[in-house]
């Protein structure tokens, strides 16, 4: 491959640069800062695109580094010669990232662009990637020694393209290292050092297993060892239960003679308590029924001489029923009769009082006769005044009307009297008005009076007959002026229809006028009369039509008055004018008034029968004089009726207690003699209340039967415990009944009777007294006696033959109750043991847990060491195999290296040997030397060897073109000569590309 | 009268290790379940009596919740008679760790113990090296009866002296055993004891590893004593059923192939039971097979699964003789080692071959 020819656009600090290279050796010579590293660089970024775009420093990343401080386009053109074609790359950078670039590759021959444009050219072109091109091809400044990629190696073993797995290797060793590391045990993140950590763990916890199971083998122990215990200690119980039971019996007979002994003490008292109560009786001694028969009748008496107390006359009683039996002599009045009686003289008093109301009062009477003697010669109605009324009414708007229309006469009498004034007339009658009369009607009982008329002026009247000529001369002047404008409109505006409407209004306007410039016809032929020369016919005629309604209507007036007049005459009532209409609503009021007092006179006098009511009066007092011969004739009926009432009743009550009373008498002496029998069958002579003495008999029977049964109990008890003790097998002789009393000789039942009742009767006395007192107070014998006996008792016991225990039923209680206590905690100590068992099998169950998960994790291990062991394994094996591989191509590499350095050093002396890594040593001193002892000159020379050696392995068919950016300046004068004509010679090979900044070097 | 025969419950046992410690306690749980569903069962089909015919719990320890769960469901089926032989490991270990025994529950301990319940005797033995021998000797029954005999031991035609856990059946005929109730071997089998007679195992309630696949449940006994007729049947009763399938692979190229094998082998099973797949079979060492996924397939289908790769690798060395790659090269090296064996030959290869190509 060579390159032909390139242009940089901008890169670095190269801008807009042209180079054409040659075949050969081709000598760039420039200052330090021109760019020569940039130059080669370019080329490299041209094949290779750039790397390192992640990187921070300018010096790792060349995009950033060879970006154009200027801007512009970043890149450049390059034209390369491969496998007899010629190519062009053109590609442009971006700033920031890969993303921007762009790439193209032409056929420089045809500028067509080549299809499938590879991504790396270099790695297409050349068969090696980045790293090894920068290795083999591309020296750079003090860069001469090279390691081998892969892709070198690749390439030396001409195993190029997609099915070389030998430029893989490293990273086929990086997989393995990486599964490897995943499971070392080496690291903390290997999968086998996490399973060792965990068995480690996991044995740990298992150390205590022998001693959890120890500890569960002895709760099983402890278990079945309290289980034991308790067993032993129930049947502990079961017998100390059964001694207990053995002693509780002895103990029971014990118990019962003595309780034996203590029942037979009981039936000696209950007996002498018996007889002391039956001692009470003298006699026979009453059943209870009888004497709750007696006492039932005493409590009766009792009350019954309470009641007949209540039923006796006193002293105001025995007066009243005295007066009242004399009144009552002949017979007591029925209920019927007296209510019939009261009812009589209620209605009595009803018609009395009626009678009253409807008579009128003194005032009422006295307005009657005045309104009788007002209306005596007519009464009238309501229709009639209101008629009245309404005439007055009628009448005073009448007379308002009156007034204006002669007003307005007036002025037309003015208007025609100056019209006869100019003809000359000084006469005339003429309506007088009320202004000129100067004075008000007046009511009288003459009648109605009118004031009298007065003349009116001829001035007036002049003017008058003025303003009817006025009116006529300016309804001419309208007629006229209307007809103009009408013809006006007609003709000229050609409306004819405004116009005849304008004719119109101006005719009837005209019409008004002239009318109203007339007088009435009457007025006109009174002014005929009396001016007959010269009026206006009009202003006349309008004048006498209102005289003419003057006149009706005063007529009218008139006539009202005249019938007003006429009424307020009957009744002589003068008022004004003004007070008319008052006067007309005040007689109709009292008319009103007049007719209400007048019903209720006529009513009165209708309803007054005042016979009939003294006939009743007298019948009534009769019949109350009967039984009230000394009542006054004035006494109120009503209350001697109601004193009747009460009296009848009081009687009837009075008689009714005497009877009650008497019949209570009988009964409580009836009941006295029956209780006194039965005190006499008792020989019992009552000296005190019968009942009192009777509860006591009472008491006393019950305190019998009470004691009684005492007795009967205590004896049935005695005899039940006779009996056990009998079934016992206790000795006879105590049940015969002989028992030791304190200082006396044994004696029967019998004879302690007998004694015993002595005794009794001593105590009857004190008994009774006591009766009442609750409290059981023993005698003090019996108390003494008491002592006695209990020391009988033992004695008795002695007798009776019964043991005594050994060991007492309270201890073997207690025993028991301590083995209950210890039972107890047995039981509880082994709900503990099992407690703690469950635990300690808990323990032992997640010990086991942590055995079964260190059985699979063993198993896991065991797994993962075997892939493992595999895994490293492989590793090795694929180690050897590249060495192998490698090694079949080391011979062309060390001959090509020996067949370059000869070039350098044509002596030879130094033995030079690469190793299948492609690391050179040299022998000295009998052993192989790695270069780095080497001066720096001569390592890189070495190292130029090397590569030139690989490259000449690589390419065997074409040369790739070389760079060398200054590479020789380390290189002493000497060396730096070999070294040009290292270089002369293999340009003859290879096209040669030779940075350098001094001539020295190029 | 309906009994129900069961036996080797193992309640409270630890689990097989293809179980998570999550899913192993479900295990646990759900085998106490299965006694429970077993007691609601008979208790649905008037079942008089229950046979536990030895190791009801596992040896060692008996957790608390295992313990009171089978006392209260004993308890509870206050109407059903339990017939407990406890194994020659077991001895009384529940029993002692009872509050107190139930009335429903009957012992059985080291010495011959009968109890009668309607016409219908049933007698107990605790095997132990003392009794071993002469065991069969001291069981006299009445030939008027049902005879159910239990016991916990490996049934033999022959004895073998002195070892508790044989049972001589050749001892055990013609003495008018109608049913002897047998636990100890965890799978379901029958036979014939005599002309009157047969044994049985009911096998174990539900299975724990993959040594008892299967199905697993108990025996239902309708006894007619009058008629002097037992008629029985197995009932499978297991809540999960473990199954082991092989699997050849041979010839498979991809995992995607081996899977379908696999798929079509693991047709049975249900999703609630255990499946262990064994893939078996020669392949070249070149094949892509990728054992996770389909153990990861089998454990998403299945409650759990396990997967053992029993395949064998073979290696074609003529095909690398003349391979100038670094992959031939290799191949030649591990062959040409004597210190390997073939499978570790083929296994390196493998995983050489593997990373050459990129396979992780």
């Amino acid at each position: 491959m060579n390159l032909l020819s390139c242009h940089i656009e901008n890169f670095g600090r190269i801008h807009d640069l042209d180079y054409v290279f040659e075949k050969g050796l081709n000598r760039i010579l420039e200052d330090n800062g021109w760019g020569k590293s940039t130059f080669a660089d370019f080329i490299l970024a041209m094949f290779y695109g750039f790397d390192g775009d992640q990187k921070k420093s300018i010096a790792e990343n060349r995009r950033k580094r060879y970006a154009p401080w200027q801007q512009g386009a970043f890149g450049g053109t390059l034209t390369f010669e491969s496998g007899g074609k010629r190519y062009r790359i053109e590609r442009s950078f971006g700033y920031k990232n890969g993303r921007e670039d762009e790439l193209r590759l032409y056929n420089a021959d045809t500028n067509l662009p080549v299809s499938d444009c590879p991504a790396v050219p270099g790695e297409t072109f050349f068969g090696i990637n980045r790293e090894s091109f920068a290795r083999t091809v591309y020296v750079a400044q003090q860069d001469c020694s090279t390691e081998a990629t892969a892709d070198i190696h690749a390439k030396i073993g001409r195993l190029t393209g997609e099915t070389s797995d030998i430029s893989e290797y490293e990273i086929v060793q990086k997989r393995l290292k990486e599964k490897a590391d995943k499971l070392t045990p080496a690291r903390k993140t290997g999968e086998l050092n996490r399973l060792n950590r965990r068995l480690q763990e996991i044995d740990a916890r298992l150390l205590g297993k022998a001693a959890r199971e120890a500890e569960q083998k002895n709760a099983e122990q402890k278990i079945r060892e309290l289980h034991t215990q308790i067993t032993e200690k129930e049947k502990q119980q079961n017998i100390l239960q059964d001694r207990m039971a053995e002693a509780g019996a002895r103990k029971d007979i014990e118990s019962e003679y003595r309780q034996f002994t203590f029942l037979r003490k009981q039936e000696r008292e209950a007996y002498l308590r018996l007889e002391a109560a039956r001692s009470v009786f003298p006699g026979e001694i009453p059943d209870q029924q009888l004497l709750a028969e007696e006492l039932e009748a005493a409590g009766e008496w009792k009350q019954k001489c309470g009641e007949q107390e209540l039923f006796r006359f006193t002293e105001d009683e025995k007066a009243e029923y005295r007066r009242l039996q004399a009144a009552f002599e002949d017979g007591v009045p029925t209920a019927e009769k007296i209510e019939e009686v009261r009812e009589r003289i209620r209605r009595l008093q009803n018609r009395k009082e009626q009678m009253q109301n409807r008579q009128l009062s003194e005032e009422e009477r006295e307005k009657w006769e005045g309104l009788h003697e007002a209306f005596a010669k007519h009464l009238p109605d309501d229709s009639e005044m209101e008629e009245l009324i309404r005439m007055w009414e009628e009448r005073n708007a009448k007379k308002a009307e009156v007034r204006a229309d002669k007003n307005s006469a007036r002025m037309l009498r003015s208007v025609l009297e100056g019209e006869h004034a100019e003809a000359g007339y000084s006469g005339g009658k003429r309506y007088p008005d009320a202004a000129e009369q100067g004075g008000r009607p007046s009511f009288s009982k003459d009648g109605f009076r009118e004031p009298k008329r007065s003349g009116r002026s001829r001035r007036e009247e002049a003017a008058q007959k003025a303003a009817a000529l006025a009116r006529r001369l300016l309804a001419v002047l309208v007629l006229l002026f209307t007809l103009a404008a009408a013809a006006a409109l007609g003709l000229i505006r050609e409306k004819p229809v405004p116009a005849w409407i304008l004719a119109g209004v101006g005719f009837l306007l005209a019409l008004f006028l002239w009318i109203s410039g007339r007088t009435p016809l009457r007025e006109r032929e009174v002014f005929e009369e009396e001016t007959d020369d010269g009026y206006d016919p009009e202003t006349e005629e309008e004048y006498r039509r209102l005289r003419l309604r003057i006149r009706g209507q005063e007529e009218r007036v008139a006539e009202i008055n005249h019938r007003i007049s006429d009424f307020l005459a009957v009744y002589d009532v003068e008022v004004s004018e003004a007070d008319v209409a008052e006067c007309l609503w005040q007689m109709r009021s009292e008319a009103r008034e007049y007719r209400r007092l007048q019903k209720r006179y006529q009513e009165y006098e209708r309803s007054s029968g005042t016979a009939e009511i003294r006939e009743e009066e007298k019948q009534i007092r009769s019949f109350l004089q009967w039984f009230y011969p000394d009542a006054d004739a004035g006494t109120d009926p009503d209350a001697l009726i109601r004193q009747l009432f009460y009296d009848t009743g009081r009687y009837r009550a009075l008689l009714e207690k005497l009877r009650r009373f008497e019949r209570l008498s009988a009964e409580v002496q009836e009941i006295q003699q029956e209780i006194l029998r039965f005190f006499n069958c008792l020989e019992i002579e009552p000296d005190e209340e019968y009942t009192v003495l009777l509860q006591r008999m009472r008491d006393c029977r019950q305190r019998i039967e009470i004691c009684t049964a005492e007795y009967n109990r205590a004896a049935a008890e005695k005899t039940e415990v006779e009996r056990k003790l009998l079934e016992k097998g206790i000795r006879p002789e105590l049940l015969t009944g002989s028992v030791r009393f304190a200082n006396a000789d044994p004696i029967s039942y019998s004879e302690q009777r007998e004694e015993e009742k002595t005794e009794a009767d001593k105590s009857a006395a004190d008994f009774v007294s006591a009766m009442d007192d609750r409290s059981e107070e023993k005698p003090e014998k019996d108390m003494q006696s008491k002592a006695a006996m209990e020391e009988t008792e033992s004695e008795e016991t002695e007798k009776a033959g019964i043991e005594e225990d050994a060991v007492s039923v309270k201890e073997l209680a207690a025993e028991v109750k301590r083995g209950e206590a210890e039972l107890k905690e047995l039981r509880e100590l082994l709900h503990a043991a099992r407690r703690n068992l469950d635990a300690r099998n808990e323990e032992v169950r997640v010990m086991e847990e942590a055995e079964n998960e260190k059985a699979a994790l063993l198993e896991e291990k065991a797994v993962l060491e075997h892939r493992y062991e595999v895994i490293t394994k492989t590793g090795a094996y694929l180690r050897k195999a590249k060495e192998q591989f490698a090694s079949r191509y080391m011979d062309p590499i060390q001959n090509g290296f020996e067949k370059y350095y000869r070039m350098i050093d044509p002596s030879g002396t130094m033995q030079y040997v690469i190793d299948a890594d492609w690391n050179i040593s040299f022998r000295e001193a009998g052993g192989a030397r790695e270069v780095e002892y080497l001066s720096a000159g001569l390592q890189d020379l070495v190292g130029l060897c090397r590569r030139m050696a690989m490259i000449e392995a690589m390419y065997e068919k074409e040369k790739p073109f070389l760079l060398l950016d200054d590479p020789f300046v380390n290189l002493d004068e000497k060396k730096l000569e070999r070294a040009m004509r290292f270089v002369q010679e293999i340009a003859k090979e290879y096209q040669v590309i030779l940075f350098s900044c001094h001539s020295s070097r190029l | 009268m309906r009994i129900i025969h069961c036996a080797d419950l193992h309640l409270d046992a630890k689990m097989n290790t293809v179980l998570s410690a999550g899913q192993a306690d479900e295990r646990r749980g759900e085998l106490l379940m299965t006694f429970r569903r077993m007691t609601a069962y008979a208790q649905k089909n008037s079942v008089s009596a229950i046979l536990i015919s030895g190791d009801l719990f596992d040896a060692k320890r008996i957790s608390a919740q295992a313990r009171n769960t089978v006392y209260e469901t004993i308890q509870a089926c206050s109407d059903i008679l339990f017939y407990y032989l406890p194994g020659n490991h077991e001895k009384e270990g529940f029993i002692e760790q009872l509050p107190e025994l139930p009335e429903n529950l009957r012992i059985f301990t080291d010495t011959w113990r009968t109890y009668e319940e309607s016409g219908i005797s049933f007698s107990g033995l605790v095997l132990t090296r003392e009794n071993a021998d002469t065991a069969a000797n001291q069981l006299h029954l009445q030939p008027e009866k049902i005879n159910i005999v239990m016991l916990h031991g490996q049934a033999a035609e022959y004895g073998h002296a002195g070892h508790a856990e044989y049972i001589d059946l050749g001892k055990l005929q013609n003495r008018y055993v109608d049913y002897l109730a047998l636990g100890h071997v965890h799978q379901y089998k029958e036979g014939k004891l005599d002309e009157r007679g047969i044994w049985c195992y009911p096998g174990c309630l539900e299975g724990r590893g993959f040594d008892e696949c299967g199905i697993h449940g108990f025996v239902v006994m309708d006894i007619d004593p009058e008629k002097h007729r037992i008629i029985h049947r197995f009932i499978p009763f297991a809540r999960r059923t473990l199954y082991e399938r092989e699997v050849d692979v041979s010839g498979c190229t991809t995992t995607l192939q081996m899977e379908e094998r696999v798929e079509n082998a693991v047709m049975e099973p249900a999703e609630k039971d255990l499946v262990k797949v064994i893939l078996r079979g020669e392949l070249d060492v070149t094949v892509e097979k990728n054992t996770a996924h389909l153990l990861q397939m089998l454990q998403q289908r299945f409650y759990a699964a396990r997967l053992e790769d029993r395949t064998t690798l073979r290696v074609d060395y003529r095909t690398y003789a003349l391979d100038a790659s670094l992959k031939g090269e290799f191949v030649r090296v591990v062959e040409a080692e004597t210190q390997l064996s073939e499978e570790e030959k083929a296994e390196i290869i493998r995983c050489g071959l593997q990373a050459l190509t990129g396979e992780r």
